[in-house]
């Protein structure tokens, strides 16, 4: 087995240098000082960069083998650093260090507890075996097998549209192919490793997002919450892309507001790349990445009119979707859930006659979030920070308020509409889907807290 | 009783400290819980790898991980294979539910195809091989209900 944890830290070696390349074109990281701070970030980027590429290569016949997933992260790598002239450096100004005795100690508090929790992630990973969820096994690895064993989206016996939910689109399914590529064979068992990492990463990336914007004594413990929160840590070495979807629209949705408040163009860019990432990773994903793009793009044009244009480039991360529902046609195969379809929304009598459906599953999204063994205290201060940060920087409390409002609205909307029997739709679904919230809020509470100690006109 | 109430509101950093303060405490509650668990995780035996790969054949039900395995020696790569499941009240709900796509994650790159006729090779839980409207070349029989047919064609 050795070769194949080898093999898989040669995949996860191209990512990060894909994510060094793009950050470095971006002007993010422009020194060799600055870039052990930023590993976090630059893999998790170039993790979701290099999955994007594969899964919009994937209709067109692009085989995540070794050579073309090495070829597309050099390409990116390449492509970042042929842009360096294209982006100014990043200049952020510098926190006051810390003084007094209250704030160092909650900032090493946090830090350890941050630090100890993350280390006990990769040893759990390390020790996890195969992921035994029922949609992992049943369907999310068999898609990445398919495209492992038969080079690609084939569409025959045992292919790529044989198992459940052919709508969802590529991105988890192709990454793991080319894992196994990488691991020299099919070793699921390796794959909760692979996901405590992205977990890792993606807390790194929060802290390099955010630690020149927010003091430690707020950041540490604020991410050290987010991390033992009891759904955040069960979902940590689980292969559902649940919690890659989270991770992606929470780095996404702290990009942009950090492009509100600061108009740096490398925000948006990274804001677009994770919207895509979301996107590709399922039909859930695709839903809450519009929802996110349209709440922070509304917020920049109704606060800046014409000079919030660019936010309109949010919309090409969810517009990525728009390929692989070519395909999906191209090949008879319906481009949304059979769950539900969203037409029925506009239906009164068919709303009025399932509000039973509303209900029910209306308490039990407010139990997954509220219940003190779910999340813990964190969705009572996101919407805690999310109200005292509406004076304070409102485009970004708004938009990021707006957004958990009518994600949820979405989600409850699903249940609402949905055809299979809603106690069992909810019970199979809900705590997972709903998870992202918290965690999306739970990635933007420091950056709003950090705002009520420094108003913005953000 | 207005002159007992704090005459002006708290200070941006003192709410922000609160939550902090709140944050911190949280994590820290949480941090046995997740202590033990890495301590578990760290002290299990981690079993052999082809088992940690066939976890969802193993963990819960045991019984299937030596089904499976059989049948990865018996089938060969590539083979067309389909799965018949009988309709008896005493089938497990994970073989009645489950075991077409189980197979699917243990047997690739064997293809599986609904379709028993067009099969190289017929999985059976408790279904009388006769039934099925094949020609049997061989039979194994990996249990007392699971069995491996191939087909002559």
């Amino acid at each position: 087995m050795t070769h194949a944890y080898l093999g898989l830290a040669g995949l996860d070696l191209l990512e990060l240098a894909a994510g060094f390349g793009l950050l470095h074109g971006l002007g993010v990281v422009r020194s060799r000082p600055a870039a052990p701070g930023a590993v976090g970030l630059a893999f998790l980027t170039g993790w979701a960069a290099v999955g994007v590429a594969l899964a919009l290569g994937a209709p067109l016949g692009l085989d995540p083998g070794i050579a073309a997933t090495t070829a597309v992260a050099l390409a990116l790598a390449g492509a970042g650093v042929a842009c360096r002239r294209l982006v100014a450096g990043l200049d952020e100004p510098r926190l006051p260090p810390l003084r007094g005795r209250a704030p160092r100690a909650l900032w090493l508090a946090g830090s350890a507890a941050l630090a100890a929790a993350l280390a006990g992630a990769l040893v759990v990973g390390v020790q996890h075996a195969a992921d035994v969820s029922w949609d992992a096994w049943a369907f999310w690895i068999p898609k990445a097998e398919a495209v492992y064993y038969f080079h690609g989206l084939d569409t025959g016996l045992g292919g790529y549209l044989t198992y459940a939910h052919p709508e969802y689109p590529p991105l988890q399914p192709v990454t793991v192919a080319a894992a196994f590529h990488f691991m020299g064979g099919v070793h699921p068992a390796l794959l909760p490793l692979e996901q405590c990492l992205v977990g890792v990463a993606f807390t790194g990336a929060l802290v390099r997002l955010l630690r020149r914007r927010v003091p430690g004594w707020l950041l540490a413990p604020s991410l050290a919450l987010l991390v033992v929160a009891p759904e955040f840590w069960r979902r940590l070495p689980l292969v559902l892309p649940d919690q890659d979807v989270a991770y992606l629209l929470g780095a996404a949705a702290v990009a942009c507001a950090l492009w509100t408040l600061d108009g740096h163009r490398s925000r948006l860019v990274l804001a677009v790349l994770f919207l895509a990432a979301a996107t590709q990773t399922k039909a859930e994903g695709t839903l809450l990445s519009l929802l996110l793009a349209v709440a922070f793009a509304a917020a920049s044009l109704l606060r800046d009119r014409r000079r919030g244009l660019p936010a309109l480039a949010l919309l090409l991360g969810p517009a990525t979707i728009v390929p692989w529902q070519i395909w999906l046609r191209a090949h008879g195969q319906p481009a949304s859930s059979g769950d539900y379809r969203w037409s029925r929304l506009l239906d009164p009598g068919y709303l009025g006659a399932h509000s039973g459906r509303l209900t029910y599953a209306a308490g039990q999204l407010l139990h997954d979030l509220f219940a003190p063994g779910t999340w813990s205290l964190l969705p009572p201060l996101v919407l805690l920070a999310c109200a005292l940060a509406l004076r304070t920087a409102p485009a970004v409390a708004a938009a990021g308020a707006g957004w958990l409002l009518v994600a949820f609205a979405g989600l409850l909307a699903t249940y609402w509409i949905g055809t299979p029997d809603v106690h069992w739709y909810v019970a199979t679904s809900a705590e997972r889907v709903v998870g992202t919230l918290p965690l999306v809020g739970g990635a933007l509470m420091p950056l709003l807290l950090a705002t009520v100690l420094a108003p913005t006109s953000a | 009783m207005r002159a007992l109430l704090p005459r002006s509101r708290p200070s941006p950093g003192t709410v922000a400290g609160a939550v902090a303060v709140a944050a911190l405490a949280a994590a820290a509650a949480r941090l046995p819980a997740v202590a033990r668990e890495v301590y578990d995780s760290a002290t299990a035996a981690r079993g052999p790898a082809l088992r940690r790969d066939l976890e969802p054949a193993y963990e819960p039900q045991r019984y299937l991980l030596r089904d499976v395995v059989r049948t990865l020696r018996a089938v060969p790569p590539g083979a067309v294979y389909a799965v018949a499941v009988g309709p008896g009240p005493n089938v497990p709900e994970l073989v009645r539910d489950g075991l077409v796509q189980l197979l699917g994650y243990a047997l690739l790159p064997r293809r599986y195809t609904p379709d028993a006729r067009a099969a190289q090779w017929v999985i059976t839980w408790d279904v009388p091989p006769r039934t099925l409207g094949v020609r049997v070349l061989r039979a194994v029989a990996v249990d007392g209900h699971y069995r491996l047919l191939e087909v002559r064609r």
